[in-house]
């Protein structure tokens, strides 16, 4: 990997506990990672091992409980509700495991919904959407709900969310989780596209037959990296 | 459309879409909104407006003296003459002015007006601020057969012509000629009802009579009013007692008189116009204010509950919403926004409401609240009422964000229902019912308890049948007619006795089926009556007060008055003046507190009055009259004292009523120089008396059932709140074999304390805080704890079933398929 690239997320010593009426759940435990513009990380392991905990914080849902983390040259350590809202806003896309659509909006309105919170003019909100939703080859279906659609359809609209912003870092929890290898095969392609254009992505997922369009794999196992590799030249 | 429009046209669509929170919202928040703009358009009528037709109360001066007997009866010391001398002896001070009042009836073109007559000094108009509309002011140099008119009454009887000056009007059979029309004026201070038809008469207070013939309590003035200069203060307490007693020294001639009023208890005040002019109605104000303080808060509270309810089902969007950038005060924005039509609707309910409230509030208040036609719907309550609105649905906005832990956005993406969301919420739901509880119990006692003091005023036993018995009133208004009686009595002549038999006679001629059985200055359920103070012959420390009653042969028997001893006179004995009396039970313990009723009977009066004779009593009754528990002792003998007041009790056998609008001019006809005033049944004039304490009443037990409701709705609400959070819990509950009997067992468990809670922690402040607010609140009845025990008892039953039915019926719609759901 072209490692000049700007670095875009610098996690060190991570650590993530949980705790619950007595039982203390160790989440992460130590937790360093370097991630370069341009990348496309595929985080994996056993179910329980931490995957979600990592990318929920990574995308500012969720806090550490110790270590640091900064993205886009941002330290997020000390930083208010808003401001990380901003910085969700600004620099990240979310894809999450459930999409988590609004079903009271449209496909359309709720792509637009982080360009309007941005306060973006009309028509560039309009012509941005259009693009992303033919990005995703769903485009005549955008005056649809959610819940009028398909599990990958609906898959497919997270993904356009999540790049409608143009995000220098896209987040992506088992884009696969939820569906069938038809719908599967197609979103993986989907987003190996995007990665070929020059979004930076980080992946989760425990089915490793996708892991092979990452160009970075990294192993979790009890909240702590056990191994991290290189994959070279697979198209 | 921009996020903010979309949030409003979502907002207006909710009101069609969600009827069970905009529903409720309209309806709970629309009928307190109802009553708070109601109040606050009372408060801004009486409290911050002009007081209309006073101009210059801001700068005005009340200054009461008057003497006191006994615990609560006061008589002005204030007459015209007295007011003169003030005025004189406080000339730096600036002017003075009185007024007094009368309520009358003037006829124009044959049709009838209630008027209320203004008597006043000559510079009123410039002390009060008065503006005129047309003709000349009230001035000094005008003679007294002047009259002015109010605009309301100029637009009424004279339908506005514009020659109205120089026309003259017949008032109690004196003819005057109309000088000018003023502004209505309604803001003075009287016993009476002020009506907007108005008549001005002006006295010359440098004219008028003193207290010469050692009367007091007669012609005083209602207010009178002082118009400082700038800089100038006020006379002090000290020094309105030192004037008052030179007054006494200078100008009462009769020395018996002189002593009596030099001994006499006084009470001095002087008061802001405005301050003195509602000081009647502070507390009744304040209780309004308490109460809809109360209702709103409640009102809130259950809509607290709803909207919380209604978040919660929305947690997921607001979450996804924050994930993908939105500002928590942006968000906030939006739930306001979206908040705002049904808010602003429940706020046009509320106008509606509240306009129609005015619109019924003279009929309710009667004369408790006064400036009733100057009460509208005015900018400051139409202000207060957008405000309230916009603050509420700001409020509720603010709720949105609640349940949502913004560090931890993922939990509430993942939570899908079944996990512990609403834990932030049941905790808050919960003091919030706490709270509502506490305040539905303390509204509801203090309302029942003021109920149940104007159940027991409506229903009071007065001690005496109404029966057929019609009151029929006549003035002596020929001035030559009185004093040709007054000399008669002076020089032992038959002083009224031939006008009361020619009158009777006319009466009984006139009505059908009628007969005198009494004639007294005053009625037996009249609030004026005749008190005397003498000094017991036996000791001449002591001091008796009676009410001084008419002695009539027929006049027991007619009300059905009981004789616990001895008997009534028989017409015979009246006839021939035998010394004899009749006294009432109060009387007889007063007088001869150690003596059975038998005994007292043969017994002397120990005090003499004007009579020169020993008084022997001939028997003794049962107290009777309004509220007779506290009423002074009654005396009831041959007594011809001076009155140009008679007042006729008549029998009516046949059963009907007589009426005023068809005996006036019969009367007027035979005795010009009479004015009959008032004919209406003993019955009617109870009914009259005890109308605004009947309505009290409707409003009362309105207050309490809007509270009830309100405690129902909300406990309903809470309980289905709960239930719904619980449903997974329920349902696995009963997937593992629990039955639909022990599921509503775990409801109500959980339920058991809140409800327990809330209603003792109302009680406690109850109990303890009663008193206190009594204090503040006069017109609170003693703390009765039956009242209370009752009540807290038939709030809990409420309450309860508030619980019951709403957990029932979710959990016969079979909480298993929740588990079956997603
Ligand atoms: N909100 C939470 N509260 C308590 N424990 C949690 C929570 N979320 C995750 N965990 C625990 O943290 C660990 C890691 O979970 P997660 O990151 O979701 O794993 P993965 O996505 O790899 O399956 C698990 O043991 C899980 O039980
Ligand atoms: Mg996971």
């Amino acid at each position: 990997m072209n490692q000049t690239n700007k670095l875009l997320v610098d996690i060190d010593n991570l650590h993530k506990s949980y705790s619950n009426k007595q039982i203390e759940t160790k989440a992460l435990q130590g937790v360093s990672l370097a991630i370069y513009q341009g990348e496309f990380v595929a985080i994996t392991g056993p179910s329980g091992c931490g995957k979600s905990t990592l990318l929920s914080i990574m995308g500012l849902m969720d806090s550490a409980t110790s270590g640091h983390y900064t993205v886009a040259g941002v330290d997020t350590k000390d930083l208010k509700v808003d401001q990380k809202t901003m910085i969700r806003n600004k620099h990240i896309g979310f894809v999450f495991q459930s999409f988590n659509l609004i079903d009271e909006m449209t496909v359309f309105d709720n792509i637009a919904l982080i360009l309007e919170h941005r306060k973006t003019p009309k028509a560039e909100i309009k012509q941005r959407v259009e693009e992303v939703l033919s990005q995703v080859d769903m485009l005549p279906r955008q005056h649809y709900r959610p819940n009028q659609l398909s599990g990958g359809q609906q898959q497919r609209i997270a993904i356009a969310r999540a790049l409608v912003g143009n995000p220098d870092l896209i987040l992506v929890d088992e884009p696969t989780g939820n569906l069938d290898t038809i719908n599967g095969d197609k979103v993986m392609a989907l987003l190996e596209k995007l990665n070929k254009d020059g979004a930076t992505i980080v992946m989760v997922t425990h089915d490793t037959r996708y892991v092979r369009c990452a160009s970075r794999q990294i192993q979790l196992l009890d909240g702590e990296i056990i191994t991290e590799k290189q994959l070279e030249g697979v198209a | 459309m921009s996020l903010e429009s979309k949030a409003l046209r979502r907002g207006v669509m909710r009101i069609f879409q969600l009827p069970r929170l905009s529903l409720s919202l309209i309806i709970a928040l629309g009928a307190t909104l109802g009553a708070v703009l109601c109040v606050v358009a009372i408060a801004s009528a009486l409290l911050l407006n002009p007081l209309p037709g006073i101009s210059n109360a801001e700068k005005l001066h009340t200054v009461k003296v008057s003497f006191g007997f006994g615990k609560d009866s006061f008589i002005p010391a204030f007459t015209p003459h007295v007011l003169e001398h003030a005025r004189k002896h406080f000339k730096d001070i600036g002017p003075w002015a009185g007024i007094s009042t009368e309520n009358e009836q003037l006829t124009v073109d044959d049709v009838s007006h209630s008027i209320i007559q203004y008597s006043a000094s000559t510079n009123i108009t410039d002390i009060l601020g008065t503006t005129l509309l047309r003709g000349a002011a009230i001035d000094k140099n005008f003679e007294a057969n002047h009259i002015w008119i109010s605009n309301s009454l100029w637009q009424q009887a004279y339908a506005g012509i514009e020659s109205i000056v120089g026309t003259s009007l017949t008032l109690k059979g004196k003819e005057y000629i109309i000088a000018g029309v003023l502004e209505d004026v309604l803001a003075i201070r009287t016993e009476r009802k002020i009506l907007d038809n108005q008549v001005w008469l002006i006295t010359d207070d440098s004219k008028a009579e003193g207290f010469g013939n050692g009367r007091i309590g007669g012609n005083t003035l209602d207010s009178v009013l002082v118009k400082p200069g700038q800089g100038v203060s006020l006379p002090s307490e000290a020094e309105l007692r030192e004037w008052l007693a030179l007054y006494i020294e200078q100008e009462v001639s009769n020395p018996r008189m002189q002593k009596f009023l030099s001994n006499v208890a006084l009470e001095v005040k002087v008061e802001a116009y405005r301050a003195n002019f509602l000081s009647d109605t502070y507390q009744l104000l304040i209780a309004l204010i308490v109460t809809v303080i109360g209702l709103l808060v409640m009102a809130s509270l259950n809509l607290v509950n709803l909207f919380l309810t209604h978040y919660q089902s929305r947690n997921k969007e607001f979450a996804i919403q924050l994930s993908v950038g939105a500002s928590q005060w942006r968000m906030r924005l939006l739930m306001t926004l979206e908040n705002l039509p049904s808010f602003f609707v429940a706020g046009i309910v509320g106008l509606l409401l509240s306009g129609w409230l005015i619109k019924a509030l003279p009929v309710v208040s009667d004369s408790n609240l006064p400036l009733l036609s100057a009460i509208r719907l005015d900018t400051t309550t139409l202000v207060a009422g957008v405000l309230l609105v916009i603050s509420l649905a700001m409020l509720f906005g603010m709720l949105a964000l609640i349940d949502i832990n913004k560090h931890r956005l993922m939990d509430n993406l993942n939570s899908s229902g079944k996990g512990n969301a609403g834990q932030n919420n049941y905790w808050l739901s919960r003091s919030l019912m706490l709270v509502q509880l506490s305040i539905a119990s303390i509204l509801m006692a203090g309302s029942v308890m003021l109920a149940k003091q104007s159940y027991e005023f409506v229903n009071q036993d007065i001690g005496l049948e109404v029966g057929n018995n019609q009151q029929l009133r006549f003035e002596i208004i020929d001035k030559a007619l009185h004093s040709s009686i007054v000399d008669s009595i002076k020089s032992d002549g038959d002083g009224y006795k031939p006008l009361i038999i020619e009158l009777s006679q006319a009466i009984e001629r006139e009505i059908p089926d009628s007969k005198v059985v009494h004639v007294a200055p005053y009625g037996p359920l009249d609030g004026a009556m005749r008190i005397m103070t003498v000094n017991s012959s036996e000791n001449d420390q002591q001091k008796i007060t009676f009410i001084a009653n008419h002695l009539s042969a027929n006049y027991f028997d007619a009300l059905n008055i009981e004789f616990l001893a001895g008997s009534a006179l028989s017409q015979q004995q009246i006839d021939d003046k035998e010394p004899l009396v009749v006294i009432d039970t109060t009387m007889a313990q007063t007088l001869f507190s150690k003596l059975s009723y038998q005994d007292v009977i043969g017994k002397e009066l120990p005090f003499s009055g004007d009579k020169e004779q020993a008084r022997i009593i001939h028997g003794v009754v049962e107290r009777v009259g309004l509220q007779r528990e506290q009423s002074l002792p009654v005396l009831y003998s041959d007594d011809q004292r001076l009155f140009n007041q008679l007042t006729f009790l008549v029998t009516k056998s046949d059963g009907t009523a007589v009426s005023i609008k068809q005996l006036r001019p019969v009367f007027s006809k035979l005795f010009p120089r009479l004015e009959l005033i008032q004919a209406d049944s003993l019955e009617g004039i109870f009914l009259d008396i005890t109308a605004s304490q009947q309505l009290n009443l409707w409003v009362l037990i309105g207050v309490s059932i809007l509270t009830l409701l309100l405690a129902a709705i909300g406990v309903s609400s809470l309980t289905l709140m709960t239930t719904h959070q619980k449903k997974y819990e329920l349902a696995i509950r009963m997937a593992t074999g629990a039955s639909q009997k022990s599921l509503l067992h775990f409801i109500i468990k959980d339920a058991m304390w809140l409800l327990m809670g809330g209603l003792s922690l109302g009680f406690i402040i109850t109990v303890f805080g009663y008193d206190w607010i009594k204090e503040s609140l006069g017109l609170l009845p003693d703390f009765n704890w039956l009242t209370l025990g009752l009540l807290d008892a038939a709030l809990v039953i409420i309450v309860l079933l508030s619980v019951i039915i709403p957990a029932w019926h979710v959990i016969k719609k079979d909480p298993i398929s929740a588990l079956r759901q997603d």
